[in-house]
């Protein structure tokens, strides 16, 4: 109990540079994963939202393919401005995050990959 | 000839919209336009600019509707060089559109027929 | 909300800008000239500027045809592949070739090219060892000296934030409508802003096209997941079902002889008659196993896929074809794609295509100086220009000013470079790109409005220079090209003496504002005495 008390009162040097560091940086953090979030989370999102519209959609193998495929540009870019729309970044990892996870628990429904 | 009908239109299309303004309609007439003068210009530009688009998808479809967007292009170009550089010029500019679109409208219509 | 989304919106679109502002020019420098490539192909190619137009292309393909597979026959029966190449519109010439044996590392064999004068018959002279257009096609999206894949995917992402920046610049433009015809000289950073404005307003669905379907062109390398869910056996699967190809010869074993062209050419104008045969493949002629492929063009039609239609080499059966009607998925992706390349494109569209590319590059030139300037404007007076600012300025006068100057200099070096040098295509691209390199060395030393006014001297000597060249070494000048209706080569060099025109009126701007500034300073060095 005691040595518990003492990590609380003063914290090991790393975690303290740790959060000067992220206290310092908070604006250029927050930027960097707005980005990451609309770049990485975008592409991922566009991933598995095409590829389950091409299973989805009514017509012949070649038509899903090529329809899905036009329509990825646009998806994209709406997740890329999506994620500099909303004021909260938590929002926006949170559900940007979760529709990927429900788009592909879906698609691997559809495809019986589980 | 037969080009000239849809990007004669364009142009009309344009030069209204320009005019509509307050500030292009000053610059062009020295006093201001009342409501009705800017609701006939305004009218004038969605005809023609949308019979400009109809008859370039009429005559070649998809590539038809590219050609209008070219159009498009190049009509708000000279009018923008016009209402910015040539302001004085304008009036004759006006006419000679007019003009070019009389003689394609004709040209048209007599091939058409 | 609306506020702070605006306010996130201009945030956005200049940040985005920023980050591949100088690519985006480089690409759409580069595109914007691919929209010539054949014009500039057939510049750099003196053997062909003196080919006559033909009195009936179309009419004398068949015979051409004809002529070619019996040269090919007798040239190199045993060669893998035939290619006949017909002359088109911007392509004067015809071109008998046949695949040489693959060596080991090539990915795909090197052709043994015969070029002909299409009136005539004969061998046109030598050509010169060049990329030509090719050279700027493939820059835009290949880039250079990087590995192919790299580039693509630098140049996919950079796209998109231009599509970003797009987007995010129509949000913030409240006043689109109401400026929209409205230019303010002289008045500093708000003319800046005014010309990024008009050029990216008047030119709007150009630039949304040309940015959305650039990515198009290159989907499949961007998300190929939809064609791995689809197909099993991935992206093989889905080219067979998206190309025609030969399923039921092409494996036989053997020799045959090959079936005569009339009756496939029989086949392929009682189809379409009138057809604008574009060129003809046989692979594996003289064997059991031939196919022979027609291509032909489509014309006005949005199509990407060129139509073709495949015969059994040997029976002269049709085997597969195109599609005649497209379905709606097809023939959204085929707009899409054909959109970007606009191979289609008639002179005046062609014409119209190059604007909005001049427009987008004088919409992203003008948004890199504003951010210089920006930059410079918060910098605190009597303190040196922070790393950043260096950065820009330098990265801004190398590009802009570095490009056309590398651009004259492979005009340039085209025409003088011998023509027996040994790989004098990549040596012509090196002097591209060295001259690019000096460019920016001269931008690292030195970025002041001194630099912009001998630079921008320089480039208008360059572009001068390019005509009198060629007038120097080829056979024709300029004054020939009008006489002789050699269209392309009068709007080549009369485009380059345009820009020398305008780079020198932009020298002459930079030198009376140097001047100024020079009897500002000296008037205020006075009033202190």
């Amino acid at each position: 109990m005691q040595a518990y008390n003492r990590l609380l009162d003063s914290p090991p040097p790393v975690l303290s540079k740790l959060s000067f560091f992220i206290q310092r940086f908070n604006y250029e953090l927050a930027v960097l994963s707005r980005f990451f979030i609309a770049i990485v989370g975008g592409y991922f999102f566009t991933a598995v939202s095409v590829s389950l519209l091409s299973v989805v959609v009514p017509v012949s193998k070649v038509d899903a393919v090529l329809l899905s495929v036009s329509a990825s540009i646009l998806i994209y870019a709406l997740v890329f401005i999506y994620s500099f729309y909303l004021q909260s970044l938590k929002t926006v990892w949170i559900s940007i995050l979760l529709s990927i996870a429900v788009q592909f628990f879906t698609l691997s429904l559809m495809k019986g990959w589980l | 000839m037969i080009t000239l009908l849809p990007f004669s239109l364009c142009l009309i299309a344009f030069n209204c919209f320009a005019l509509a303004k307050y500030n292009h309609f000053k610059d062009v007439f020295n006093k201001r336009p009342t409501q009705q003068q800017r609701l006939i210009l305004l009218s004038v530009a969605w005809i023609s600019i949308l019979l400009s688009l109809l008859l370039c998808v009429n005559q070649l479809q998809g590539y038809g509707g590219l050609q209008f967007c070219g159009y498009m292009t190049l009509s708000a170009l000279i009018v923008m060089i016009f209402y910015s550089f040539l302001v004085r010029l304008t009036k004759l500019f006006n006419l000679l559109i007019l003009v070019i679109l009389a003689m394609s409208t004709l040209f048209f219509g007599l091939n058409g027929l | 909300m609306k506020g702070s989304f605006f306010r996130s919106m201009t945030w956005l679109h200049t940040w985005v800008g920023l980050l591949v502002c100088w690519l985006l020019y480089l690409i759409f420098f580069a595109g914007t000239i691919s929209f010539f490539r054949d014009e500039v192909s057939l510049w750099n190619q003196p053997s062909i500027h003196n080919i006559e137009q033909q009195t009936d292309r179309i009419g004398a393909q068949k015979q051409q045809i004809i002529t070619g597979v019996e040269y090919l026959n007798a040239q190199a029966p045993n060669a893998p592949n035939w290619r006949i190449t017909l002359p088109e519109e911007r392509i004067p010439y015809l071109t008998y070739g046949f695949a040489k044996p693959k060596e080991p590392g090539q990915r795909r064999a090197s052709f043994n090219n015969s070029r002909l004068d299409p009136n005539t018959m004969q061998p046109l002279p030598p050509f010169v060892d060049t990329r030509g257009g090719n050279f700027f096609y493939r820059l835009h999206f290949d880039l250079h000296y990087i590995d192919v894949k790299t580039a693509r995917w630098i140049v996919c992402f950079a796209s998109l934030f231009m599509l970003i920046a797009l987007i995010s610049g129509i949000v913030i433009h409240k006043r689109i409508f109401k400026d929209m015809f409205v230019f303010r000289a002289n008045k500093g950073s708000r003319s800046w802003l005014d010309v990024h404005n008009l050029s990216s307003v008047f030119a709007l669905p150009f630039h949304l096209m040309i940015t959305y379907t650039g990515i198009i062109t290159l989907i499949f390398m961007l998300f190929p997941h939809p064609v791995n869910t689809v197909y099993e056996e991935g992206m093989t699967g889905f080219f067979k079902d998206f190309s025609p190809s030969n399923p039921i010869n092409n494996k036989a074993k053997g020799e045959a002889e090959l079936v005569p062209m009339k009756t496939i050419l029989d086949q392929v104008y009682t189809k379409w008659p009138n057809a604008d045969i574009n060129r003809v493949m046989i692979s594996n002629p003289n064997k059991a196993a031939a196919t022979i492929m027609v291509l032909v063009s489509p014309g006005k039609a949005l199509r990407d896929q060129t139509p073709r239609l495949i015969f059994n080499g040997v029976t002269g059966e049709l085997i597969a074809q195109t599609d005649d009607e497209l379905t709606g998925s097809k023939a959204l992706y085929e707009s899409l794609n054909s959109m970007h390349t606009g191979r289609f494109a008639e002179p005046l569209l062609r014409g119209l295509y190059f604007l909005g590319g001049i427009a987008g590059c004088i919409m992203i030139a003008t948004g890199c100086i504003m951010w210089a300037k920006r930059l410079r404007e918060r910098m605190k007076k009597n303190t040196q220009p922070s790393w950043g600012l260096k950065l820009v300025e330098g990265l801004n006068l190398g590009t802009l000013m570095g490009l056309p100057l590398a651009t004259s200099a492979f005009f340039l070096a085209n025409r003088l470079l011998s023509k027996q040098v040994a790989e004098r295509a990549d040596k012509e691209i090196l002097a591209f790109f060295l001259t690019w390199l000096c460019v920016f060395i001269i931008a690292f030393v030195k970025r002041d409005k001194l630099q912009w006014c001998v630079m921008a001297a320089i480039n208008s000597i360059a572009c001068f220079s390019v005509p009198v060249v060629n007038a120097l070494t080829t056979e024709g000048n300029i004054i020939q090209y009008l006489r002789n209706d050699q269209w392309a080569l009068f709007m080549f060099d009369s485009l380059f003496l345009l820009f020398g025109l305008l780079f020198l009126l932009q020298t002459e701007k930079l030198r009376t504002g140097l001047q100024t500034k020079k009897r500002l300073h000296i008037s205020t060095q006075e009033q202190k005495i």
